[in-house]
């Protein structure tokens, strides 16, 4: 049996009054690609906020490789290996592809106490580096995230979280407002992910894409894991169901 | 070369360096070349610092996405508590620290109450505008103090310097701190942050930047770089007026947008500030060198304003607007 | 603003509670408390009141010159009924209606330092205390006068404070009125004069009044119609114009002003004796309420200040009494 590289145990949250996550119980196998399917509401994004540091849970323990841990923020998120791709894409528009790239992360040359030089070669070496590793094709690591598509945003922020070696990476609804090329682009990332022995989580109400690329299905509703299948085990009508 | 012309179009300090130019050139035709006179110039040159100062320390403000409106009323409050603690016996350098410690303590605040209670920055500030101002008078005793000038060193900040006796020291710190800001925002992680935070919040707190920290330390800059300004008017003119630097938050502000930062964050520049700056106190004093009626005065200065935002806008929609290719 | 008149309210309510028998006086006016002309106003008034032992308040503007402003201070002022409503009048018209209101209530409404245009026809006022602003003007130019040169062409320059602002037009108006005359007796001389927006604000004024200079040289005189010449002078001393070279007058005695009327460069000024104006109408009030005599109009002056005179002033002026 091996050890599950997240395991979330009675998991509570209360969002201004409502329930948000009743008693959730989940184990994660490393490398596996597990896809959370759910309408809105059901819980996806709270339990994907608590994993992820923006949030804290009420109740319940989440273990990272076996170690009991409290995720206050963000940054204690990344440093364990858990890098979230979020929604609304978590690229600075205004800003260019190299500092989107180490945002909060920054290679320094000299620094005090925290704030120190930027080392721009190696941040635009490494960003041209990172996205030919997830095959991206762009012109330049100076280019605005803003002129990119919204696959090509993903593309980038899916390079980003190689780039810093995450355990686990986990995308929510990363294929809403894509094209079908664009989506097509991205479940073929998640399948390269897959290959490269990272685990993923990944966040849809659209099930034809989660199929297409995971190997578990879980699904939410009302705050409630309600199935939890291999993927070849079930069909999408049976999980349209219980939903 | 398309490329540069296009990254030079969309570069928010162009349009605003193009209408300065033009500015100075109709200026200099229209007052028959006494605009860009040695005397005039010197003059620009002299007060040109001080606002500065104020519209650097608003640009970075801005570009965190928050707004400082106090900035007028910082401007009186640390040279008045300064020459107040002079007038009883302090040092100089102490009670400048003082007064300079005085404009960090209002930024904090003002950084503070914005995040903690959540409410737009536009009004915390609002409200510190007037608290500031009031505790300018209170602090002088309803009476401005004297403090013995020859007890300061005022060379060290106004004197004459450079070639021709042109600019005075003022300048040389102004330019200083100037490079010292723009270094931090291109060149530091900090200015990552900072750029992150007013460019995306959401984005900058997900990957982990200590966005309240950013903002508070943006917020303290810019107060206390509008109280050092003030300072130096202060030892410029003479007078620790209780009155000083009314109305120059809206010139800040005026000066950051028209030098290309924008209003919802993420962008702006140093150099565009002091351009936009200068812009206004171009206008200003060109507006005088060609004979405008006073009552039109105030009319002209508005509508240049509009103009060099508009100006600014629209050349940097066709620098957008040119086809230039992404993908290899 | 509705919790600006509540605490105005309260604070004055709080004050009639406290006392007995003193007398409860308000003062409106229409500048903003960082004005260092109305401190020496207060002092006097202030001073005023601790001898008679009534309740005074000063209420300022936030925005400078807001006329609304301050008739929403008057009408919270005469809401809590005080003896007495000391006020200056800077619009014609906008004042006329709370003025009656309170003279109808019983409460004594004396002006100062500006007056309503049409003097008492043109409102219920019983008395103006302060400086006739166009009478003013005209004796500032006129003292001005004798340091002209002798022979033309002569250029003024007169700076317009706060344009489309009653005190500031009135004065400057008095300025050119007196100019107008001496075109007309000489025409000979070649008088010339010229009127700008030259601000309130020190660095302001001195940037436009320096520009203006660089642009027409020949200026013989500028004008200020407050105290902001003071930083002309340093532009011109910055510039090494010796004193004297383009004479300088204006209004108000702050301390700036003295020290460059000690330097030379200033050659004239008007007082209006801030301090008669804030103490005068205390005490015709008192008079009123104990023996019912009526307010009377009194000038504050045209005290014309020469720099023979300074060293005298400059303690009093920083103590704020002059």
């Amino acid at each position: 049996m091996t050890m599950p590289i997240i395991q979330v145990t009675n998991l509570h949250k209360w969002y201004s009054g409502v329930h948000a996550l009743k008693g959730i119980n989940l184990d994660v196998l490393p490398g596996e690609a597990l896809g959370l399917i759910g309408d809105n509401g059901a819980g996806k994004s709270t339990l994907i906020n608590l994993l992820s540091g923006l949030y804290q849970p009420d109740e319940g323990e989440i273990r990272v490789e076996g170690t009991p841990v409290k995720i206050r923020n963000p940054k204690e998120a990344m440093t364990l290996g858990i890098e979230t791709i979020y929604q609304y894409n978590s690229m600075v528009p205004i800003m260019s592809i190299a500092r989107n790239l180490f945002i909060g992360r920054e290679p320094l040359t000299f620094s005090i106490g925290g704030i120190g030089w930027l080392d721009q070669k190696k941040m635009r070496e490494d960003s041209v580096k990172a996205i030919a590793d997830v095959d991206l094709h762009l012109r330049s690591p100076d280019a605005l995230v803003g002129e990119l598509s919204g696959g090509q945003r993903q593309g980038v922020a899916i390079a980003r979280a190689m780039h810093f070696r995450s355990k686990v990476m986990i995308l929510d609804e990363p294929t809403n407002h894509l094209s079908v090329k664009e989506t097509n682009k991205v479940i073929g990332f998640v399948k390269g992910l897959k290959a490269q022995g990272v685990t993923t989580i990944f966040i849809s109400h659209n099930m034809h894409h989660v199929f297409a690329c995971c190997d578990r299905i879980v699904a939410m509703a009302l705050g409630q894991i309600v199935l939890d299948k291999r993927a070849e085990d079930t069909t999408i009508d049976e999980v349209q169901e219980v939903l | 070369m398309r490329r540069i012309l296009k990254l030079a179009l969309q570069k928010p300090e162009m349009a605003a360096a193009s209408l300065l130019i033009l500015l100075i050139i109709v200026f200099q035709v229209r007052s028959n070349a006494i605009f860009l006179s040695y005397d005039n110039l010197r003059g620009i040159l002299g007060f040109l610092p001080e606002m500065g100062l104020v519209a650097i320390g608003v640009t970075l403000l801005m570009i965190a996405g928050e707004f400082d409106l106090s900035v007028g009323s910082v401007f009186a409050l640390s040279p008045m508590t300064m020459a107040v603690l002079m007038t009883m016996g302090w040092g100089f350098w102490p009670a400048l620290l003082v007064g300079l410690l005085f404009a960090a303590a209002v930024g904090l605040f003002n950084g503070w109450v914005t995040i903690q209670f959540d409410i737009p920055s536009f009004i915390t500030t609002l409200g510190m505008m007037f608290m500031a101002r009031s505790m300018t008078v209170v602090v002088s005793g309803g009476f401005p103090p004297r403090p013995d000038f020859k007890l300061i060193p005022t060379d060290l900040f106004i004197a004459y310097v450079g070639p021709g006796q042109m600019f005075r020291a003022s300048f040389i710190w102004f330019v200083g701190i100037a490079i010292l800001i723009h270094v931090l925002l291109s060149r530091t992680n900090f200015g990552n942050w900072v750029r992150a935070t007013g460019g995306f919040l959401p984005a900058a707190r997900g990957m982990g930047i200590p966005t309240a920290r950013v903002k508070i330390v943006c917020f303290i800059i810019c107060s206390v770089l509008a109280g050092f300004a003030g300072v130096i008017q202060v030892l410029r003119l003479g007078s620790p007026l209780p009155s000083l630097g009314q109305g120059y938050e809206l010139q800040a502000v005026a000066a950051a947008v028209i030098g290309g930062t924008s209003l919802a964050g993420g962008i702006g520049s140093v150099i565009g500030g002091i351009i936009g700056a200068a812009l206004i106190r171009v206008i200003d004093n060109g507006m005088v060198m060609s004979q405008i009626n006073g009552n039109w005065f105030q009319f002209a200065i508005g509508a240049l304003t509009i103009f060099a935002v508009v100006g600014n806008a629209w050349l940097r929609k066709r620098g957008r607007a040119m086809k230039v290719e992404t993908d290899r | 603003m509705k919790l600006k008149k509540l605490a105005l309210v309260a604070a004055l309510l709080s004050g009639t509670s406290a006392y007995a028998d003193g007398l409860n006086i308000a003062f409106t006016v229409h500048s903003g408390a960082s004005n260092t002309f109305w401190q020496a106003v207060q002092k006097g008034y202030e001073d005023a009141c601790a001898k008679i032992a009534a309740n005074c308040q000063m209420i300022y503007v936030q925005t400078d010159g807001s006329a609304q402003e301050q008739v929403a201070n008057m009408e919270a002022a005469i809401a809590s009924k005080p003896d007495a409503l000391i006020t200056s009048i800077v619009d014609n018209n906008a004042f006329d209606d709370v003025i009656k209101r309170a003279r109808d209530a019983g409460i004594i409404v004396i002006a100062a330092n500006v007056d309503d245009l049409e003097g008492a026809a043109g409102n219920a006022r019983q008395a103006f205390i302060g400086q006739g602003f166009v009478a003013a003007g005209h004796s500032l130019a006129a003292a001005q006068w004798k340091n002209m040169p002798t022979t033309g062409p002569i250029h003024v320059l007169m700076g317009v404070s706060a344009p489309g602002q009653n005190w500031s037009e009135q004065r400057a108006l008095g300025v050119t009125n007196f100019l107008d005359e001496q075109i007309k007796a000489h025409p000979d001389l070649n008088i010339t004069y010229e009127k700008i927006d030259s601000g309130t604000d020190l660095a302001t004024t001195s940037d436009r009044v320096g520009a203006y200079l660089s642009a027409h040289p020949e200026t013989n005189a500028y004008f200020d119609t407050g105290f902001w010449h003071a930083g002309v002078a340093r532009v011109l001393a910055d510039r090494g114009v010796p004193p004297g070279k383009v004479l300088l007058g204006g209004f108000d005695l702050v301390p700036e002003v003295l020290d460059q009327m000690k330097a030379g460069y200033v050659q004239v000024q008007v007082d209006q004796q801030p301090y008669m104006q804030g103490f005068m109408p205390v005490m015709q009030i008192y008079l009123a309420k104990t023996i019912g005599l009526a307010p009377s109009d009194i000038d504050t002056g045209q005290g014309i200040v020469t720099p023979d005179m300074v060293d005298g002033i400059m303690e009093l002026s920083a103590k704020g009494l002059r």
